[in-house]
């Protein structure tokens, strides 16, 4: 008896240790997310031509739980969605301006999402329309470019692409507003000719050209890497005399500030921090830090 | 010289043995066995009488094993075996006295009378022995002697030499034996720590089995063990078999097993409190506390143990500047935070009845070396509860056992990144238990036998989250293994126990079920997953048998020879059954089919006692992997949005072959000093590998195994006197393959991480019997070694410690 006593106790303590647990209630607040107005801010019902500018002025926050995704995508009356932007970020709040640019879609309704750090969303949209009246703009064609490498002597590395003109790093930096395409060659594990800009200061682009460290403007050039799996092809490019293709083949969310593996063959869609989209298309690759890069451009006008 | 004749017995069980062994294995292990069985079947008939019985230790009257008992006046010695049980025969008829020694207990002699044809059964229960003083610490890194008491090598670390061993934590202990292949990088802030036995590659810790009190450590999750929870001052000693020993233990058991066994409570009140304080602002304490209510009365009483430790350290980077990438990371120091307590409480009924419940808790948190918003940074911690009940059990010469444990861990890893300008935030959350429960009977058959059987159930469960807060993705697997098994041992003990026989045979089978991966809110980013969802696997059931048979003869007590053919299994990971993921090459997809990896071993060990002091022991062996799992692609490829990658799946398809051989040597030339030495050799090959994809898949036919040394070795000595004590320790790791393919790493330009040697020191001193002050320096000529993920390691470390004990 005395034996089964003791076995029960020491069997329910076993069983207590065993499903000690902790819960923690609670009911947060989800952040807040609202549009700005007023004559900056493209407002709901609008009707944009093709290519025109879209301007957003968003404000979020949150009192529970810091923000920390930001989603931005247009949603079609057939309920396709194309997701524009879907930034990481870690703030109890923010206030931006973003801009985007009317694609072709006739209708689309834009939704804001912002969600925070206990993954509770807040959203808000309007629906902006193309307008009918839209064409096709013009573009400018640069059959051939040839861009230097870090260590090229021969050929500039800083591309003004409004200009055509390539400059080396001491002209570029007199020039640092207009430069929206510069030239490396990534020295790391698998090396790559690379498109880059000023914007990607923090990125290894200084180590390559110090100078720009130095700039007060840098102008952040996103390039469109999905066309690894999607290519543009080049006939398309070639074909291609307004900026029907530039606008639709750039895609925003894989607009990442720098272009690996530029390799001959290869289109690659971007975007400046002016608005202009364009495409590249590369010829010839000298692979070597003081190596060269030959390529075609189309930008819009 | 003893009368030896065929026994019936033996004839019987080397028939049960065949047909049973036939039907499953290959016929090189078949071969082996009836090699052995041939040379082995005999029994003996002795002249002269015979003493058994048993050796327990106060107040819990635990069993002893490897105790000394000797006859005074006669060459007749033995050790007790793990059940404290020992026997004497062909003992000359007359009064003798029989004396039995163990560490921390008083020694104790007897007087009996012996007839011829007489079995006398002795048992001793032994007290403590309050004066632990420095002058009967001993034997600091000289094998146990319980490490022959079963035909396989195995060494015991005692508690003594664990404390005496310069490194901060439990496992810098073990790479100082041979045939232990550590893999740890960054030492105390280290929590995926890897340490595996005989040539196995070290970054996969499931194929070695890792106990805690007979208590599993390895997860069904992913066979990985938290070292880090195991409280140095609460280790009593450290078994480690080496081999398989699947055919008793089960899944995992494949290079051997790691058997870490606690403290009990032998007084009214004992224990040890430390602290410490090092290199980077390094700083803890710990405790252990025990006792017998009721010491006095041998046999009967409640007893308790009470445990803990706390450690804070500011830590260090580990990032190598030069293989920094330039992005906007922010790279700081990893530091660690961690804190355990257990509890036990058990209670004696009498000499061979008691039962016992224990629980522990553990909370640790490590940083990443990275912190960009987060305060903490990114983060791994670990809240484990383990509970564990058991009841020893005796009633004559049977015993038994029954063992139930819990193991509930909840883990995080928090990763914060930023890299080309984008900032990403994510938690991986598993909940992983391990639970199970055992049951198994000794029963002592004729003078020979000793026969075990058991059974032994486990369950293993995962259920995952990777919660995304940088973007919506909700990406979730889950999944369950049951495992039931039944073993069969016996241990035949011939010639007064000079021949020994192990065999051993354990039937497993396994179910997986109820496994799953599910994504919820996909981004942009993961819309390639999605189609890789499933609500439920299919099942899964396998079947495995591991024989074992073993035999040593022993000349005398420290010198033998023994062979030994077993096989071991480990069971596929739960988190290679139902999680699709990315991999540092491509994307991996769940295989709910996959079947466990098997080991056959084949070994032969002699150990020598020459001039009376140097002790010599080898053992060389082959091993044999069947159904070794590697990736390999599926031929198919995913687009991940900005690029195809192949799609590549775990499989058991290739063959391992590994060549090992041990030596280790030491010497107490005289009392204050204790010198031992130790090299491993392995030769550790893909020796078949099924190329699904010649463009895709790189044939791994004839690579070596990642992670695993070929040469390996180690030295030291300790001396000891009234002054101080000094322990040095000096350990030379070779080259190891980075990867797979044995191809130059990207990275560190080569394909093999260099080989280095490292050189470590203690030196200590008591005062009044109770309080030990030491300096511990670990790494003295501060080497820097790095893993593959470019991570160095912390170099020289240095702690001030100070403990007592009463």
């Amino acid at each position: 008896m005395k034996k089964s006593l003791i076995c029960l106790v020491l069997g329910g303590i076993f069983l207590m240790a065993s499903t000690i647990s902790c819960k923690k209630d609670g009911n947060p607040a989800p952040p807040s997310i609202k549009l700005l107005t007023g004559a900056d801010y493209t407002a709901t019902g609008a009707i944009v031509a093709v290519g025109g500018k879209l301007r957003f002025g968003i404000s979020a926050s949150s009192t529970d739980a810091n923000i920390t995704n930001f989603v931005v995508k247009k949603i079609m009356p057939d309920g396709s969605v194309k997701v524009v932007l879907d930034s990481g970020l870690n703030s109890t709040g923010f206030s931006v301006n973003e801009t985007f640019y009317q694609s072709i879609e006739d209708e689309a309704r834009w939704t804001f999402q912002v969600m925070d750090k206990n993954r509770l969303f807040s959203t808000t949209a309007i629906t902006l329309y193309k307008d009918p009246a839209s064409a096709w703009g013009g573009i400018i064609e640069y059959p051939s470019i040839v861009m230097g490498f870090q260590n090229s002597t021969t050929y500039g590395q800083f591309l003004i692409p409004s200009a055509g003109k390539v400059y080396f790093a001491d002209s570029a930096t007199i020039n640092q507003s207009l430069v929206d395409i510069i030239t490396y060659y990534y020295v790391d594990v698998t090396p790559s000719p690379t498109f880059s800009s000023a914007g990607e200061t923090g990125g290894g682009i200084v180590d390559y050209y110090p100078a720009i460290g130095q700039w007060t403007t840098h102008n952040y050039t996103k390039y469109d890497i999905s066309v690894d799996t999607d290519p543009v092809p080049v006939s398309a490019f070639e074909a291609c005399h307004n900026d029907s293709l530039l606008i639709v083949r750039y895609n925003d969310v894989w607009g990442k500030r720098k272009f690996k593996w530029a390799n001959p063959g290869i289109v690659i869609p971007f975007l400046t921090s002016s608005g202009k989209k364009g495409l590249i298309h590369v010829i010839s690759v000298e692979n070597d830090p003081a190596g060269n890069i030959t390529f075609a451009m189309k930008i819009q006008q | 010289m003893a009368v030896i004749r065929m026994s019936q017995p033996a004839l019987l069980l080397n028939k049960i043995t065949f047909y049973i062994l036939r039907a499953r294995i290959s016929g090189r292990i078949l071969m082996w066995i009836t090699c052995m069985l041939a040379l082995f079947p005999f029994s003996p008939v002795s002249a002269g009488g015979t003493i058994y019985g048993s050796v327990t230790g106060m107040p819990g009257n635990s069993p002893l094993a490897g105790a000394h008992i000797i006859l005074e006046h006669q060459v007749k010695v033995a050790y007790t075996d793990k059940e404290g049980r020992y026997s004497l025969s062909g003992i000359a008829a007359g009064k003798i006295i029989i004396g039995v020694s163990y560490i921390g207990y008083k020694s104790v002699k007897k007087t009996v009378t012996i007839r011829d044809g007489i079995q006398l059964r002795v048992d001793f229960n032994l007290e403590i022995n309050v004066l632990d003083s420095p002058e009967i610490e001993i034997r600091e890194k000289k094998p146990d002697r319980a490490s022959q008491d079963e035909p396989v090598r195995m060494e015991i670390i005692s508690a003594q030499t664990i404390s005496n061993t310069p490194g901060q934590s439990i496992v810098s202990v073990l790479d100082f034996i041979s045939g232990v292949n550590l893999s740890s990088t960054m030492g105390i802030f280290a929590n995926n720590t890897v340490v595996t036995l005989r040539g196995l590659s070290g970054n996969d810790q499931a194929r070695t089995l890792v106990l805690l009190d007979d208590v599993p450590l390895n997860k069904a999750d992913a066979g990985s063990v938290n070292w880090n929870l195991i409280n140095r001052d609460n280790v009593e000693r450290i078994e480690v078999i080496k081999g398989p020993g699947a055919a008793k233990y089960g899944s995992s058991a494949m290079g051997g097993v790691i058997n870490i066994q606690t403290k009990r409570p032998t007084r009214l009140i004992s224990g040890v409190g430390t602290v410490d304080y090092g290199t980077f602002n390094t700083a803890g304490f710990r405790y252990q506390l025990a006792g017998a209510l009721n010491p006095e009365v041998t046999g009967k009483g409640f007893s308790y143990g009470l445990n803990g430790f706390y450690r804070r350290s500011d830590g260090y980077n580990p990032e190598i500047p030069q293989y920094l990438e330039k992005n906007d990371t922010f790279y700081v120091n990893n530091y660690l935070r961690e804190a355990s307590i257990g509890v036990k409480a058990g209670y004696q009924f009498n000499a061979l009845n008691m039962a016992e419940v224990s629980a522990n808790f553990f909370n640790d948190k490590r940083g990443r070396g990275v912190e960009i918003y987060e305060v903490d940074g990114a983060f791994e911690r670990h809240d484990t509860w383990q509970a564990n009940a058991r009841y020893k059990g005796g009633k004559g010469p049977i015993r038994w056992n029954f063992l139930a444990y819990n193991q509930d861990e909840h883990f995080e890893r928090l990763n914060e990144n930023m890299k080309e300008a984008e900032y990403s935030l994510y938690l991986v959350k598993s909940n992983r238990i391990d639970r199970g429960a055992s049951i198994d009977v000794v029963i002592p058959s004729g003078r020979a036998h000793v026969l075990t059987a058991g059974l032994d159930y486990q369950y293993g469960s995962v259920n995952g989250q990777d919660i995304y807060y940088t973007s919506t993705d909700l990406i979730s697997n889950a999944g369950k293994m049951d495992t039931w098994a039944i073993f069969f041992q016996d241990e035949i003990g011939l010639l007064d126990k000079k021949l020994q026989f192990n065999l051993g045979l354990r039937m497993n089978t396994a179910v997986f079920h109820n496994g799953s991966f599910r994504i919820a809110y996909p981004s942009y980013a993961i819309q390639y997953l999605v189609d890789y969802q499933d609500s439920l696997f299919p099942r899964n059931q396998w079947f495995q048998i591991d024989p074992k048979i073993s035999v040593q003869y022993r000349f005398t007590t420290q010198s033998r020879i023994y062979i030994s053919v077993a096989q071991g299994f480990r069971a596929p990971n739960l988190d290679d059954l139902c999680r699709t993921g990315k991999i540092s090459n491509g994307f991996k997809i769940a295989n709910p089919a996959l079947k466990p990896e098997v080991l056959d071993n084949f070994e032969a060990g002699t150990d020598l006692l020459l001039f009376k002091k140097l002790h010599v022991a080898a053992s060389l062996y082959h091993s044999i992997g069947r159904n070794f799992m590697y990736y390999v692609s599926t031929g198919d490829s995913v687009n991940m949005g900005y690029k195809r990658t192949p799609v590549f799946m775990k499989q058991n398809i290739s063959r391992v072959d590994i060549t090992g051989f041990e030596f280790d040597l030491d010497i107490e030339p005289v009392k204050w000093l204790s010198v031992f030495a130790n090299y491993t050799f392995n030769h550790s090959v893909i020796s078949s590998f099924k190329t699904v994809d010649t463009i895709v898949d790189k044939d791994l036919n004839g690579k070596y195994l990642t992670d695993v040394p070929m040469n390996k070795a180690s030295a030291g000595f300790t001396i000891k006197n009234k002054v101080v004590n000094l322990n040095i320790l000096w350990k030379y790791t070779g080259e190891r393959y980075i990867n797979d393919v044995n191809e130059l790493d990207p990275y560190l330009l080569t394909s093999k991480y260099p080989a280095y040697q490292t050189f470590g020191a203690r030196i200590w001193h008591t005062f009044f019997n109770h309080l030990k002050t030491g300096i511990n320096v670990d790494n003295i000529f501060d080497v820097r070694f790095i893993d593959d993920r470019l991570q160095q390691s912390p170099g020289r470390m240095i702690t001030l410690e100070i403990s007592a004990t009463f």
